[in-house]
């Protein structure tokens, strides 16, 4: 097969379908875009997990002066020591630190941000331990029972629980860039096989002299094919500058402060790339499944 | 009884390049079968006519042979091959035994001469090579050796036909099917026509023509076989048109 012949009513056919052809790069390019728009979501939540994952602890943290229903008083020096004593003997952990007031204030002297650090005290931090264990998810429950009614005791979270919050956060965008990307993916799908099949109805007669003189199944239909695929790499390939435009929109713009700091991961060129190659991939496939279901389906050629 | 390949009856050597054996064919909306029992032999370098009133079933003998639609009944067979048991997949190797000529000439209107006839060439893979000595050649034969740069609207009727006719035979098909070739020329034009497609029956292609044109079967003198209803009522060699009319 002579590529240069195909190329060339190729070109014809997409020319001859202009406005059609930049409707159909213009959707599969907006589909695409939310696809990799949650490919890379889901990389963001990955290297987000990978980052944490190691260092999540439990805060046990200590009655204060304030009374409440679990804390009728301020823990004791004696129950900070059998506490103590107890994480420490406990299989189940691995690390137990003891981090006071002062020491949490001064970790944190931003806590309400850089303008506000004036408006807190030390004495606005509880008292806590920080407990590290060997597996965060599934020894939590059993260690927060056992430990939420020891004396001195006035709540235990995992910080896999703050995490959670903004993880969902992400999840949620992940999931509804993925549910929109399906969506309009059907419309490009769609709107593929309207395309092909006014295209192959444009060009029956050359079709059918194709088919008459002997040309292959597979020589009718390589132009409709090649030209449903090549759509679908404009489309991909314009995913690129789009999701490292909105990249930068987001992680760097929106949470700039967060990345800078280094609180959330940053996504490189390569993890664009690789989102923009993927979705790509689905809409090439896509392209050509379609067109051939539909060559086959409602055109004869 | 004829050899056969496989036990399948793909493949029959029956002496005759055309071969439909007690053919019937019944289309899904029709009411009456379009052809019933029609059994026809035409021998390789023949020269038919199939005529007959329209809806005489002419044009469901042709679509048969090119396996545009499938025998309800019965076997047809071209070059000792069983059409109807042909896989999908040999169906162009089929095709390219076959040139095919229409009334409407269906040339593609956005291509010289010259790329209409390469056309078919190009679609079956043949190479620039074989493309550019083999269709200056066929031009050539059909008469239009200086025109083969003019689009088709820049043709006559009978030239449009002729390059038709030049895009049927650039592959040197086994038969040339034409379904009312002359139907949109005039008299003087049709004889013209006529007179080429007699010079391609010369090389020892097999003819088979549907007309209408009594002028140009009486004319010719050649073998008519005329449908009528879907049977055949006369296959006369050298017959004329007007016997049952």
């Amino acid at each position: 097969m002579r590529a240069s012949f195909v190329m060339s009513g190729v070109g014809q056919g997409l020319r001859r379908n202009v406005l059609m052809s930049i409707a159909l790069i213009m959707i599969t390019f907006v589909s695409l875009y939310f696809l990799g728009g949650s490919l890379l979501t889901s990389k963001e939540i990955d290297k987000f997990r990978q980052k944490y994952e190691d260092k999540l602890n439990v805060s046990i943290y200590l009655c204060g002066p304030t009374k409440n229903d679990t804390c009728k008083r301020p823990f004791t020096a004696a129950q900070k020591q059998q506490l103590q004593a107890r994480l420490s003997s406990d299989p189940r952990i691995t690390n137990v630190k003891f981090l006071s007031q002062q020491e949490i204030f001064k970790n944190n002297p931003d806590y309400l941000g850089p303008k506000n650090s004036d408006l807190l005290s030390p004495s606005d931090f509880p008292n806590e331990f920080v407990v590290k264990l060997k597996d965060l998810k599934k020894d939590y429950t059993a260690v927060a029972t056992r430990y939420a009614t020891a004396p001195g005791v006035e709540a235990i979270q995992s910080q896999d629980e703050s995490l959670k919050t903004i993880l969902g956060i992400f999840d949620s965008s992940r999931v509804g860039a993925l549910v929109f990307a399906l969506v309009v993916l059907i419309a490009a799908v769609l709107l593929m096989a309207i395309t092909i099949q006014v295209a192959a109805a444009q060009r029956r007669n050359e079709t059918n002299i194709m088919r008459l003189v002997g040309a292959s199944r597979w020589m009718t239909q390589i132009p409709f094919v090649l030209e449903a695929m090549i759509t679908a790499v404009i489309g991909g390939v314009l995913t690129v500058p789009a999701l490292w435009f909105s990249k930068t929109y987001v992680l760097n713009g929106i949470f700039g402060h967060s990345v800078s700091h280094g609180v959330l991961p940053d996504l490189s060129v390569n993890d664009v790339l690789v989102a923009s190659g993927e979705s790509a991939a689905v809409g090439i496939v896509l392209a050509i499944v379609t067109a051939y279901v539909t060559l086959r389906a409602y055109v004869r050629l | 009884m004829a050899p056969q390949r496989r036990g399948q009856e793909r493949w029959v050597n029956f002496g005759a390049v055309i071969r439909l054996d007690h053919v019937t064919k019944v289309y899904p909306a029709g009411s009456r079968p379009a052809i019933e029992d029609v059994t026809i032999d035409i021998a390789k370098g023949e020269f038919v006519f199939l005529i007959g009133q329209s809806g005489s079933g002419k044009s469901t003998v042709l679509r048969l042979l090119l396996r545009e639609e499938l025998a309800s009944r019965g076997k047809v067979f071209v070059d000792g091959r069983n059409v109807g048991r042909l896989r999908m997949r040999r169906i162009p190797e089929l095709r390219r035994k076959i040139g095919c000529v229409f009334q409407d000439f269906r040339l593609l209107p956005k291509k010289t001469a010259y790329d209409n006839v390469a056309f078919a060439l190009e679609v079956i893979n043949k190479s620039q090579r074989t493309i550019r000595r083999a269709v200056p050649e066929v031009l050539d034969l059909v008469g239009l050796d200086g025109k083969a740069r003019r689009m088709p609207h820049e043709l006559s009727g009978g030239e449009q036909q002729r390059v038709a006719i030049a895009r049927a035979f650039v592959n040197r098909p086994l038969v040339l099917l034409a379904d009312e070739p002359t139907g949109n020329l005039d008299p003087d034009t049709s004889q013209g026509i006529m007179s080429l497609l007699e010079r391609i029956n010369r090389t020892g292609t097999t003819v088979l023509m549907a007309t209408h044109d009594n002028n140009i079967v009486d004319a010719m003198r050649r073998r008519v076989i005329e449908l009528d209803g879907g049977h055949i009522v006369r296959d006369q060699s050298r017959g004329v048109y007007g016997v049952t009319r």
